[in-house]
């Protein structure tokens, strides 16, 4: 969404812009980068486990996956773990404020007083006392599978007004600095490594509702409390990728032979010619979209919408990103403008599509094409 | 050899509220022939040209303080000055009460045509005719009579009852209006000439003719000529200002021969007296009038005088030509535009393109960089004061004219004892650019950038003052639907739409009475504004305006004059914003939109007063002081004093000074109970600066201001967290925390309009800083311009021709650099984390602009054309830094390259 912002008011400028040397494009992964982190909730039982939740109450607990990907495709667990050595860190986000907005007010702060966040005690809690407990923010989550932390929403007052947590993840691309470099570089407000990788996602806590509802429960005044609907909405969920269907014709032409049609699922390889025309279509569910309550003078109701970011390793794409149910793009298996070779490098390009919506949901496939031959 | 025309200063024609309509310029009396000096004649090159001199008729009629404003040569110059000094007037009289006046006199010198040295070898294509008639100067009699230049047998006489022979008009081609006081001079032709105009001058014997009669225009233009010779004749006209015609007319025994001359105005007419009034005493310590004359053909304004403004020192340059106004270091929402004595919403269509008000029914302009009069409030930075002016009265005339970018008509003239003027303009814009956009551009446009304005005033004389009733109005829109190519189908999150619009109505009655003046004007505006992105910010601002401003001066004495006023404005808002909260726009997503519908009141009731009070001659001090209060959603008061002073230490050289206090409110989305915080006060400052003017020969003056301006209170955004007013914690979004100095040196030095050169040199040296909260170090504002000059020239040349250049070297604007990037992985963009704000700044800006105009003028219309070339050596000027997706490269984004435009007027 802010990238779209971003265009349509840079809309002139780029036009002018167009002019001169190019920038990298967003679409091509030229080195290690990341793409998107899921929020994953655990799912309370007796909910369908197919819908995963993007929002949690205090006390549940999510896994966090983050995506990367380099030239190769995307990076596994144990590469991300292993040579990227993230670190993660949890900080209360307050109302209104943005994404990386409680980092960026906590800074400049020396590594050693990030403290490792408590696991929350819900035993220690007295709703008697009318005080709540507050979590120490900005503090690191200690995990022993950096690649897929788990993290267990704290008790925080923050959350009762609103607020959600910031999960901020620090790591550094392969030989290229570390990760402890980039974290002192990151709280301590100086320029950064070009070799740091940082990432931000937000954990919503929710629904308001059922957090008021819970505070109320606790003692706490509905006076203190944010306004909310009266009917519990569903949590934030991710949406879900159905069908990818690739058409391949020979080349870009109107009249080109088609080479054949497939439906890859997430991870497949396809061995297509070089030179070879795309038609892709990838499927999600309008019945993902849900629609929630925005906040203002009255409760207005709003539904989702998905947003696609299209990334490939090399060739070149119509577009980098989509907006409806049903993504479209074409991809030509051609040397695109920055890419460095005529043909992938190891043989293989990758195409990783990231579905959002305009919340917290997100999910994301890919596949591979083996490319034969040359433009020779 | 006719070396002296009629001498005879006027003054320029006024509105009928201003003094000027009802001073009766002096009358001359007694002229004086001049001779061309025969050493000066001698040399190989005898110098020609208008000697155009300065000078003060007196209450006794005697010219005084004489000066050669425009010299021709030191010998000329010299007898020129003698002759003024000779002159004798009836002295001006305004309200019956005889007045000093400051004039302008024109004299040509030509030297006389070289003797023959061979006969003359006559050119076929040469019309017959020759040199001046006579060495006799016309003396200056009552318009439409004979002059004792008469001589000789034949020549006309005074006897009302002699045959008449010739009546004519004389009126200024293209505008059709009577060129009074023009002098006939009619003298016997030599055989075999033909008739008709006397297109080229033939050099020959030089003799002296027969007779000679010679007649003066009436205010009608009208001319008549009896009792002479039925023979062919030479018919010469001159005026001041105009271009020397000359006809070849036959006349015969028992007619009367009925002519129509039209003259040509000079490149150069330096009849345009200036006649200070009252109004003008009170000066700011820098108050920039200009006159939309002066400027209205600048290279690179596309013939606005109103974006010509962006010239002057004290203004910072804004990027891409856009209309910002940031004066004196301060952002563009901290100064005010008003368009006769009410505020408008924007002076300049989509930013910058052209004025939303037609510069050419302009009276004047007033730039007030600071430290400006009790009159205007609710500004920390400059007010640009714009005063239309009354329909014309000397017949119906306008134009129709087209750009590259709009096209527009104006209409104006005589409506019974008062005037009307009508204009609209509207732009094409929408036309041409859907059709120039590729069709892979990805850009549907709903609705091309379109703009039009429109302008109807009406003037009319009501008990013993002046009724206005303005209604004009502006309308900008734009919505664009910009998809990616693999779209499927379009909706609002593609979209991008803005549209501003706003109409008003005024009423204006000012009236004079002896030493009191009054103004009262009530005026109406609706203003509406639309803005939206995708589908995650839509902001609808409806607002009905009343505004009802009345003033009271009277001058107690030479020395003192009270002027009390009072400005009432009362705006009934409905506004609806759908969008995330504020503190999002610089950080990541907030994962909240909020939405509010609101609708009230801003009453902001304010009284002022100024005193300008001399103690002696050369000192004026003008205390004042402005209350207001902002009411209605928004609960404050401010008592703002102010203090200028001005001491006139020599004959052309005036210091300046002044000092005050002024407060602006909040904007609407800072004190907004639901994006804002309503607990915000106003913003203040205290403003001080020191002038000093020289005014110097040939129309020369230099103009010299440093000012200081402590900026307090101010409004910036604050995370801190609060118990809000609904009593409910949340965070603070705005806070009063921002404190901020600028200081600086402004010089103007200008060359006015008086020759067929006209231009200044305008130089800023500015430093603008601000401190968003105690404890935060001091950084560079976001409109700080360490340097700013600006060249400019233009010349008038012969033939109607003009060209004009811009020349403009300006420090490039800060910009925070970017230190790394993080992914925000909620919505798939990088965020910039930034490095200290405003710590870097873009290259230095330079470009030079030109201008060509040519006016071909025929008897009933003008035609003009001009050419404006931007950026002629197109310059790759950098305006924004425009990064990659992650911020890990970044490039300039460059100006506009080298743009010729080309403008048509038709002109009647």
């Amino acid at each position: 969404m802010a990238r779209r912002i971003a265009s349509l008011i840079a809309l002139g400028a780029l036009a002018v812009a167009a002019c001169g040397e190019e920038l990298p494009v967003v679409e091509r992964i030229a080195a290690t980068r990341p793409l998107a982190i899921r929020v994953e909730v655990d799912a309370v039982p007796g909910e369908d486990a197919e819908l995963t939740a993007a929002e949690a109450l205090p006390l549940q607990t999510a896994t966090l996956l983050p995506l990367f990907a380099d030239p190769d495709g995307p990076i596994d667990d144990v590469r991300i773990a292993a040579v990227l050595e993230p670190v993660w860190i949890a900080c209360n986000l307050q109302p209104t404020q943005g994404l990386f907005g409680c980092i960026s007010q906590a800074v400049p702060l020396d590594v050693s007083d990030l403290v490792d966040c408590p696991a929350p005690d819900p035993s220690g809690f007295d709703p008697s006392t009318g005080v709540l407990p507050s979590q120490p923010s900005p503090c690191r989550i200690t995990t022993e599978d950096p690649a897929r932390p788990r993290y267990t929403v704290p008790i925080d007052p923050t959350y009762l007004l609103g607020g959600d947590i910031e999960l901020t993840m620090v790591a550094h691309r392969p030989d290229e600095g570390t990760t402890a470099a980039c974290l002192e570089a990151l709280l301590g407000g100086g320029d950064s490594d070009p070799g740091c990788l940082f990432v931000t996602q937000r954990l919503a806590v929710g629904p308001d509702a059922a957090l008021v509802q819970l505070a109320e429960q606790f003692g706490v005044p509905s006076s203190a409390l944010p306004a909310v609907p009266d009917e519990i909405p569903d949590a934030d969920r991710h949406p879900r990728i159905g069908e990818v269907r690739v058409a391949a014709f020979a080349d870009d032409s109107e009249d080109a032979a088609m080479i054949g049609t497939f439906t890859p699922a997430a991870g497949d390889v396809i061995e297509l010619p070089w030179g070879s025309n795309l038609q892709l279509e990838i499927e999600a569910s309008p019945d993902d979209l849900q629609t929630y309550l925005v906040v203002g003078d009255s409760f207005t109701e709003r539904t989702e919408f998905y947003e696609g970011s299209w990334f490939v390793t090399w060739g070149s794409l119509l577009a980098p990103s989509s907006d409806d149910p049903l993504s479209r793009n074409t991809w030509t298996l051609r040397r695109a403008d920055q890419d460095l070779s005529d043909v992938p490098v190891s043989g293989l390009a990758t195409l990783i599509y990231v579905l959002r919506d305009d919340r917290q949901g997100v999910t994301w496939t890919h596949f591979q094409i083996r490319v034969t031959g040359s433009p020779d | 050899m006719l070396v002296g025309g009629a001498m005879e200063a006027r003054a320029a024609p006024a509105a009928e509220d201003d003094p000027a309509a009802r001073i009766i310029p002096p009358q001359l009396i007694e002229s004086v022939t001049i001779e061309y000096p025969a050493d000066v004649a001698a040399r190989n090159e005898p110098p020609k040209g208008e000697v155009i001199v300065r000078f003060v008729v007196g209450i006794d009629g005697v010219p005084k303080e004489i000066a050669v404003e425009t010299g021709v040569d030191p010998q000329l110059d010299a007898l020129a000055t003698d002759a003024v000094a000779r002159l004798r007037y009836q002295p001006a009289t305004l309200d019956g009460e005889t007045i000093e006046i400051a004039t302008r006199i024109a004299i040509p010198f030509m030297p006389p045509a070289p003797a023959p040295q061979q006969p003359p070898v006559r050119d076929p294509d040469v019309q017959p005719g020759d040199g001046p008639p006579g060495d006799t100067a016309p003396a200056d009699t009552e318009p439409g009579e004979a002059l004792p230049g008469d001589a000789g047998v034949g020549g006309s006489t005074d006897d009302p009852n002699a045959p008449l022979r010739l009546t004519g008009t004389i009126l200024e081609a293209g505008q059709r209006t009577p060129v009074e006081g023009a002098t006939i001079t009619i003298v016997p032709a030599p055989e075999g000439t033909e008739t008709g105009r006397v297109k080229k001058r033939e050099y020959d014997d030089i003799a002296v003719p027969r007779w000679q009669a010679t007649r003066r225009a009436d205010a009608q233009g009208v001319f008549t000529a009896r009792g002479i010779e039925p023979v062919r004749v030479r018919v010469i006209v001159l005026a001041p200002g105009f271009e020397r015609i000359e006809y070849v007319e036959q006349l015969a025994a028992g007619s009367s021969l009925e002519v129509k001359y039209y003259l040509q105005r000079l490149p150069d007419n330096p009849y345009r007296t200036v006649v200070r009034s009252t109004r003008e005493d009170r000066e700011e310590v820098a108050r920039r009038t200009i006159t939309p004359e002066e400027i209205g053909n600048l290279p690179g304004t596309q013939g606005d005088a109103l974006k010509a403004l962006q010239n002057f020192p004290g203004i910072a340059r804004a990027p891409f030509g856009l209309g910002l106004l940031a004066i004196r270091g301060t952002g563009p929402n901290d100064s005010a535009v008003f368009i006769g004595h009410h505020e408008v919403p924007l002076l300049y269509h989509f930013g910058g393109l052209t004025s939303v008000f037609n510069a050419d029914i302009l009276e004047r302009i007033d730039f007030i960089p600071g430290n400006f009069d009790s009159r205007y409030g609710d500004a920390l930075g400059g007010i640009i004061d714009v005063q239309p002016r009354k329909g014309r009265r000397d017949g119906y005339h306008g134009y129709v004219d087209a750009d590259v970018f709009d096209a527009g008509f104006l209409v104006e003239g005589r409506l019974g004892k008062g005037s009307f003027a009508i204009a609209a303009r509207r732009s094409y814009i929408d036309l041409i650019l859907p059709a120039v956009l590729p069709d892979d551009a990805g850009i549907d446009l709903s609705v091309a950038p379109r703009y039009w304005d429109d302008q109807v005033l009406f003037d009319y004389p009501v008990a013993g003052g002046n009724l206005s009733v303005r209604v004009f109005g502006s309308s900008d829109k734009l919505r664009l639907i910009a998809s990616d190519a693999n779209e499927i189908e379009t909706d609002d999150r593609d979209r991008f739409e803005t549209s501003q619009y706003f109409h008003r109505a005024d009423l204006v009655y000012t009236k004079r009475k002896g030493p009191w003046e009054f103004l009262i004007t009530p005026s109406y505006r609706y203003d509406a504004l639309d803005f939206g992105i995708s589908d995650v910010f839509q902001f609808d601002l409806g607002v009905h305006n009343l505004t009802l401003r009345a003033e009271v001066s009277r001058r107690f004495s030479k020395r003192a004059m009270w002027r009390v006023g009072t400005e009432f404005r009362a705006g009934r808002f409905t506004v609806e914003v759908d969008a995330p909260p504020l503190a999002a726009i610089s950080s990541g997503s907030t994962g909240t939109q909020l939405q509010s519908r609101q609708t009230g009141w801003l009453v902001t009731p304010a009284v002022y007063s100024t005193v300008d009070y001399s103690p002696v001659d050369a000192v004026t001090l003008s205390p004042g002081v402005r209350v207001s209060y902002f009411g209605g959603s928004y609960n404050r008061a401010a008592v703002e004093p102010r203090l200028r002073g001005a001491v006139a230490v020599a004959k052309d050289t005036v210091l300046k000074a002044g000092v005050g206090m002024f407060a602006q409110a909040p904007a609407a989305v800072e004190f907004s109970a639901v994006y804002g915080n309503p607990r915000v006060a106003l913003e203040k400052a205290i403003q001080t600066s020191v002038g000093v003017t020289q005014n110097l020969p040939y129309g020369i003056s230099i103009d010299g201001t440093a000012y200081y301006t402590h900026l307090y209170d101010e409004v910036a955004p604050s995370t801190s967290l609060v118990r809000r007013p609904d009593t409910q914690l949340g965070p603070e979004v705005f806070a009063n925390s921002q404190t901020g100095r600028t200081y600086g040196l402004e010089i103007l030095a200008r060359k006015q309009l008086t020759g067929s050169v006209f231009g200044w040199v305008a130089y800023t040296l500015n430093r603008s800083e601000r401190r968003e909260a105690p404890g935060e170090p001091l950084r560079v504002a976001d409109f700080d311009q360490t340097h700013i000059l600006t060249l400019i020239g233009v010349w008038k040349l012969p033939k109607n021709w003009q060209i004009g250049g811009r020349f403009r070297l300006v420090s490039g604007n800060p910009f925070t650099p970017v230190t790394g990037a993080v992914l925000d992985a909620a919505s798939g963009s990088y965020l910039p984390i930034d490095g200290p704000r405003n710590s870097r700044r873009l290259p230095a800006f330079h470009q030079l602009d030109l201008r060509v105009d040519k006016t071909f003028v025929y008897r009933l219309v003008k035609f003009s054309l001009y050419l404006d070339v931007q950026n002629v050596y197109n310059r790759q000027n950098s305006e924004f830094v425009n990064y990659a997706y992650d911020f890990s490269a970044r490039m300039f984004i460059p100006s506009l390259p080298i743009i010729p435009s080309i403008g048509t007027r038709l002109e009647f």
